[in-house]
């Protein structure tokens, strides 16, 4: 059964107490806040991911394997990510951001960067970030974890068995 | 921002990269490689023919071939390890009667072996 969020009642004197309205007020919304609507990647691929891209781009354009969708009951949503970099020259920069229903929650130049120190991944570094979305309507939302270099190539390591390197990313999103 | 979608090739990234940013000019974006496919990202209202000519690009891709970063690249680790190579075995300060000069063995020798830490 699929708890859904019913907005607190105010209740006055001397009104009848319903096993309905006790269900959907405590019950389901006890239940509803334990276990709100969540979705999670972990990433286990055949092939770590690579990009060139000078401007923010799907880390995963062919199925969509980073696009997360949950349904809201208006609440604002929080955004997770950890994974680990490398770079083909020193100094190449990490730029990560989200797309929210077709809109980047950043901006400009992402939400957050990361430059790698050196070349290649004996500088393999380890980036992340919480966000917040807040303004969403109660419905269905897609999020999207997007990024950007500064050209040459980036790699985000995704748990393909490359040798030292098999980090298993985590993409989340949760109402809170 | 347009897309084009291949079955993810063999090949050298950083190549490619190199000769669609040298063929289509501003109307690159970059590439991307997914566990599934090679996506070539074009930006919107890039001249007509930028698809045909990145197709071209991709036909005519040698993986084995080096971008130019990448020779340079091989290059300095040529020289480098050349160098490490022709400077042979750590001058012993027992060699040098002067103690001064000893003592600048000594440090020298102190040094290299905190860079090769580092190096690991």
């Amino acid at each position: 059964m699929t708890v859904t969020w019913t907005t607190p009642r105010t209740w006055v004197t001397g009104e009848a107490l319903l096993a309905s309205d006790l269900n959907a007020q405590v019950r389901d919304n006890l239940a509803y806040l334990k276990e709100p609507p969540f979705s999670l990647r972990q990433m286990n691929e055949a092939a770590d991911y690579v990009t060139s891209a000078t401007g923010m781009v799907e880390v995963d354009g062919s199925n969509s394997e980073l696009s997360l969708t949950i349904t809201t009951s208006g609440g604002a949503v929080l955004v997770a990510f950890f994974g680990t970099f490398s770079h083909t020259t020193q100094y190449g920069r990490c730029q990560l951001d989200v797309e929210v229903d077709g809109v980047l929650l950043g901006g400009d130049n992402g939400l957050i960067q990361g430059r790698l120190p050196a070349a290649g991944s004996a500088s393999a570094f380890a980036v992340s970030f919480t966000a917040v979305k807040t303004g969403l309507a109660a419905g269905s939302h897609t999020f999207k974890l997007m990024w950007a270099t500064s050209g040459a190539s980036l790699t985000l390591y995704a748990g393909a068995g490359t040798s030292g390197f098999d980090h298993h990313p985590q993409f989340w999103v949760r109402e809170i | 921002m347009r897309q084009l979608r291949f079955e993810r090739p063999p090949l050298n990234l950083s190549a490619l990269d190199e000769q669609l940013r040298a063929e289509l000019g501003a109307a690159y974006a970059g590439c991307s490689l997914t566990p599934a496919l090679l996506i070539v990202h074009l930006h919107a209202g890039g001249e007509d023919d930028a698809e045909k000519r990145a197709r071209r690009v991709l036909r005519e891709h040698d993986p084995d071939r080096l971008s130019a970063a990448q020779t340079r690249q091989q290059q300095q680790a040529q020289a480098l390890a050349a160098a490490r190579a022709e400077a042979g075995r750590a001058p012993d300060p027992a060699d040098y009667a002067d103690e001064r000069l000893a003592a600048l063995v000594r440090r020298v020798n102190w040094l290299a072996a905190e860079v090769e830490a580092l190096r690991g």
